[in-house]
């Protein structure tokens, strides 16, 4: 009889520490079934009645599909620092390119800062140029610690964005780089940097208005 | 007696030989006609109003939808195509097939259903993700040349290209996913723990599977997937 309380409590403690354990471990079910913060879709249902049902669910899904591109488009994952022009079931281009470094730099004079991030979202080619030259921002001379010039040609440097570029808003491109070693990693201060043969072919490809998608 | 059981021995023989012919000749007859029917419906509901299946279908464009029209990824498990994907308002900018390991078509079918459970659920957040094991994926070499080219503190320019990492969402959903770089192991604690985790969720139930990808994909889904990170379900057709 001893031994049966014994065993039994043993039982009980090891039963409680593993539930004990479990719940430490897992968080519990504190996650299970909350709500998430784009709404809760289990509560979307479809309208009584056949006509109206098949009519709404026609609608929902020509909205969806009217969101996806009906030409092919360039995506730039900053993750992986890989630019691919796709459509959804094929690659079309698929390079190694480098993106934002994600660095900060503050003007030690007028305390002004810039954060050096590709931008992400969705974009469109708005411009295609042929040997492009840089207009240098104030940030490059302040990166130097060089004085920034009052002569707006002191300025421009025809070799660093390479053949071409591909503007995609806000003073964003994609181009090329005298720093083709460094593809792969995230460097740049916002542009999206392709190698020359890639770039090329890109150029080729692409028309103003293809839509550029940066995640 | 021994006569006997020839005979039926014979018999046995003879009827199987009949059963075989029989079941051969419905078998080509049954692909004849198959021929020679107009187009046969594959599905006997395929004509009428399926209202469940709209009503599943309909929340899932309904919340994908949603999803869209946010200026983040999400992500898709699609099991009707057999691809991992994620999207940006509604495009896929990234996908990658399920290539499944230590192949249990059991875990596979056991994945969709538990993620749907009772209520046909068709998103989940992404609850954690954890690395087990990874490698850097710039040689100090190139990183000093950046350093010389940039202001930017190298540390923030290294990238961990995962060797092994686990995705988690609720309900015990676990994927694995797995790359042919060995990788350095991350905290043998923080690993311990996890694996402990994983054992003691067992009996309470779970579905796990581990995929293979290259470490440029790896790369990528490791490094979007976020805690909170929306996921849609493709149900398997």
């Amino acid at each position: 009889m001893k031994h049966w309380r014994f065993y039994a409590m043993t039982v009980s403690v090891l039963l409680a520490a593993y539930i004990g354990a479990w719940l430490t471990i897992t968080g519990g079910s504190s996650q299970q079934g909350r709500e998430a913060p784009w709404g809760d879709s289990l509560s979307v249902t479809l309208p009584e009645g056949e006509g109206a049902a098949k009519k709404e669910l026609a609608r929902v899904k020509n909205e969806l599909s009217k969101m996806k591109p009906s030409r092919p488009y360039i995506v730039i994952d900053t993750h992986a620092n890989i630019l691919t022009f796709r459509t959804e079931d094929s690659i079309l281009l698929r390079a190694t390119c480098s993106t934002g470094s994600g660095g900060e730099l503050i003007d030690p004079g007028t305390g002004r800062r810039w954060i050096f991030d590709t931008p992400r979202g969705v974009f469109k080619v708005k411009s295609k140029l042929t040997d492009p030259w840089w207009r240098k921002p104030d940030w490059a001379f302040i990166e130097e610690n060089e004085t920034i010039p009052k002569d707006p040609r002191e300025r421009l440097d025809p070799e660093m964005l390479g053949d071409f570029a591909l503007g995609f808003g806000d003073d964003y491109f994609i181009h090329g780089t005298i720093y083709e070693r460094l593809l792969g990693v995230n460097v740049t201060h916002g542009c999206v940097r392709l190698g020359s043969d890639d770039l090329k072919r890109l150029y080729d490809q692409v028309p103003i208005g293809t839509p550029v998608y940066v995640f | 007696m021994f006569s006997d059981l020839n005979k039926m021995s014979s018999v046995l023989k003879y009827s199987r030989l009949g059963l075989c012919g029989l079941l051969a000749g419905i078998a080509l007859s049954s692909c004849e006609g198959r021929h020679s029917e107009v187009r046969p419906a594959s599905n006997p509901n395929a004509e009428g109003w399926d209202r469940h299946q709209a009503e599943m279908e309909y929340r899932l464009t309904q919340t994908e939808l949603t999803l869209a029209k946010l200026d983040r990824p999400y992500m898709v498990l699609d099991f009707a195509s057999n691809q991992v994907e994620l999207k940006l308002k509604g495009t896929i900018v990234w996908n990658c097939l399920m290539e499944i390991t230590q192949f249990d078509s059991q875990e596979l079918k056991e994945f969709p259903a538990r993620f749907m459970g009772n209520e046909e659920r068709v998103m989940l957040p992404l609850v954690d993700k954890y690395l087990f094991a990874g490698e850097e994926k710039t040689p100090d070499s190139v990183l000093a040349i950046v350093g010389s080219v940039t202001n930017v503190d190298p540390e923030l320019l290294q990238r961990d290209v995962p060797a092994r990492f686990q995705l988690f969402w609720d309900y015990g959903l676990t994927i694995e996913v797995r790359t042919k770089i060995a990788g350095k192991p991350r905290s043998v604690v923080k690993s311990a723990l996890v694996e402990l985790r994983h054992t003691l969720r067992s009996p309470f139930g779970e579905a796990y599977f581990v995929l293979n990808m290259n470490p440029d994909d790896a790369l990528t889904l490791y490094r979007a997937a976020h805690q909170g990170m929306p996921t849609l379900l493709y149900p398997p057709e």
